[in-house]
């Protein structure tokens, strides 16, 4: 996308934002940020870009709340309610609910690669049907693996333009002994499928995957930030 | 098409077309006779998600917990319908604390509510007050009971889910029956929708709607209450 078309897609993304506040209907923007850092410290590359990638998953999540709509249909796909975690298993039920339950289901530990924030090699274009990364590169410090610290969360809110954001954060460190190119990131919160009687436990569920413009080539002993910003703006 | 409604579908077409999930709301009143005959027909859009329900859209979205003790701009909290802020340690959703009830029978917690019950579910309400965000209530309910000035609240339908594949609309949709057994005519101005969470016992209304005209039930006559949420999915 040349810088014309990017402004002209940004221009189409205030629009919406100015029609969803007049009109009172949440809408939900997402922000990735991705910085590398060589070993001496200094950035060698930033990247700053909207996530133009809820998935299926995200959208029925939504609407399962919203509407308080069961997810209650096991076929993934058009006209269904239901989630599709990353190893491929739809989760569904009778009554069933899609729900975050606690924010530290964003939030992976040190060495957690199932969840949180993740990173991969994979060059696919998005797709509305991804459920998880293509190539995901896996924590660890052999080759073609990256060091995952804990996923870390902040917020703040604007209260001139009301908007209420909060960021994501994860580092990646490359002690794999090469470089390592990172092509796709992803948001992956544990989400349950369940009533109060039963169901599936938190499972990881890719709710947004983008495919970077270009590779970004973290070098070895270099380090990699990801920030994934989610934010609503509110009605006057 | 009115200047309103382009701006509606301008939204949709573009959330469409930058995959940003933008959810619309609907009212429809059915207003029949005792003899079966629908004399009164309304249908609007919901104009009024409330701070209740982007709280707890943003709750779930962003991961935020909703540990706020105050309920306002740059706060997340819920307030219920008695007024009270209340606060968790976790994510405010239609979730643990309360099942969305599904479509079998069951109404004792979720968007349904069950016979008589006019706290939880659709309501309607006889307050002319303008609809503001911050509105965590009805203006004043017209409660359930056979006496002047009330209605007979039935139970909520179960969910009613529908998909049009041509326009990628997947709707969901709920209703409930309010009977006139006062020995009067009530008077319909406002309509909510209440959500009752099951573990702590906590009611929020998400949205409330002042409605475009005054909605007159007669006497020994039926009010059909039928609120829908749609979500466009992107191509």
């Amino acid at each position: 996308m040349n810088s014309n078309e990017l402004r002209q897609e940004e221009a189409r993304y205030e629009e919406l934002q100015k029609l969803s506040q007049e009109l009172r209907i949440p809408a939900f923007e997402a922000f990735l940020q991705l910085e590398v850092r060589d070993r001496e410290g200094p950035v060698i590359k930033q990247i700053r870009r909207r996530s133009h990638s809820w998935v299926r998953n995200a959208y029925n999540w939504l609407l399962s709340q919203l509407a308080g709509a069961p997810a209650n249909d096991s076929t993934f796909g058009a006209g269904y309610i239901n989630i599709k975690n990353t190893g491929g298993s739809v989760l569904s039920g009778s009554n069933y609910r899609l729900d975050l339950r606690s924010p530290s289901n964003y939030l992976a530990g040190a060495g957690d690669a199932s969840f949180g924030i993740q990173v991969g090699s994979g060059s696919n274009p998005d797709s509305f049907e991804d459920y998880a990364l293509q190539a995901q590169i896996p924590h660890g410090v052999s080759a073609g693996q990256l060091s995952h610290t804990e996923v870390t969360r902040s917020e703040s809110y604007d209260a001139p333009t009301r908007v209420f954001k909060v960021e994501m954060l994860r580092y990646l460190n490359n002690n794999s002994g090469a470089d390592i190119g990172v092509n796709e990131v992803a948001l992956v919160p544990k989400i349950s499928a369940s009533v109060d009687s039963g169901g599936y436990a938190p499972s990881p569920t890719l709710v947004a995957r983008d495919k970077l413009p270009s590779t970004v080539t973290v070098p070895n002993t270099g380090q990699l930030k990801v920030t994934y910003t989610i934010q609503l703006t509110y009605p006057a | 098409m009115n200047r309103e409604e382009q701006k509606y579908r301008e939204l949709r077409r573009l959330g469409q077309e930058l995959h940003l999930p933008i959810p619309e709301a609907f009212w429809e009143l059915e207003v029949r006779s005792r003899d079966g005959k629908v004399i009164q027909h309304l249908k609007q859009r919901s104009h009024s998600w409330v701070r209740n329900a982007y709280n707890t859209m943003f709750c779930q979205l962003a991961g935020k917990d909703a540990n706020d003790t105050t309920f306002g701009a740059g706060k997340i909290s819920g307030k219920d319908t008695g007024g009270a802020v209340r606060t968790l340690s976790r994510a405010l959703g239609t979730d643990y604390n309360g099942s969305c009830d599904g479509l079998t029978p069951g109404t004792g917690h979720g968007y349904r509510g069950a016979a008589a019950s006019d706290s939880t579910g659709i309501v309607v309400g006889s307050g002319t007050a303008p609809e503001s965000f911050e509105d965590y209530a009805l203006q004043t309910l017209i409660p359930n009971g056979t006496g002047a000035g009330q209605l007979s609240y039935v139970a909520s339908e179960p969910h009613a889910i529908s998909y049009d594949a041509v326009g990628r609309i997947l709707k969901n949709s709920l209703a409930r029956f309010f009977n006139n057994n006062s020995g009067g005519d009530v008077n319909v101005n406002e309509v909510g929708i209440i959500f009752y969470t099951q573990y702590n016992g906590y009611k929020y209304i998400y949205s409330r709607d002042k409605l475009a005209s005054t909605v007159t039930v007669p006497n020994t006559g039926q009010l059909k209450v039928t609120y829908t949420i749609q979500l466009t999915y992107p191509a």
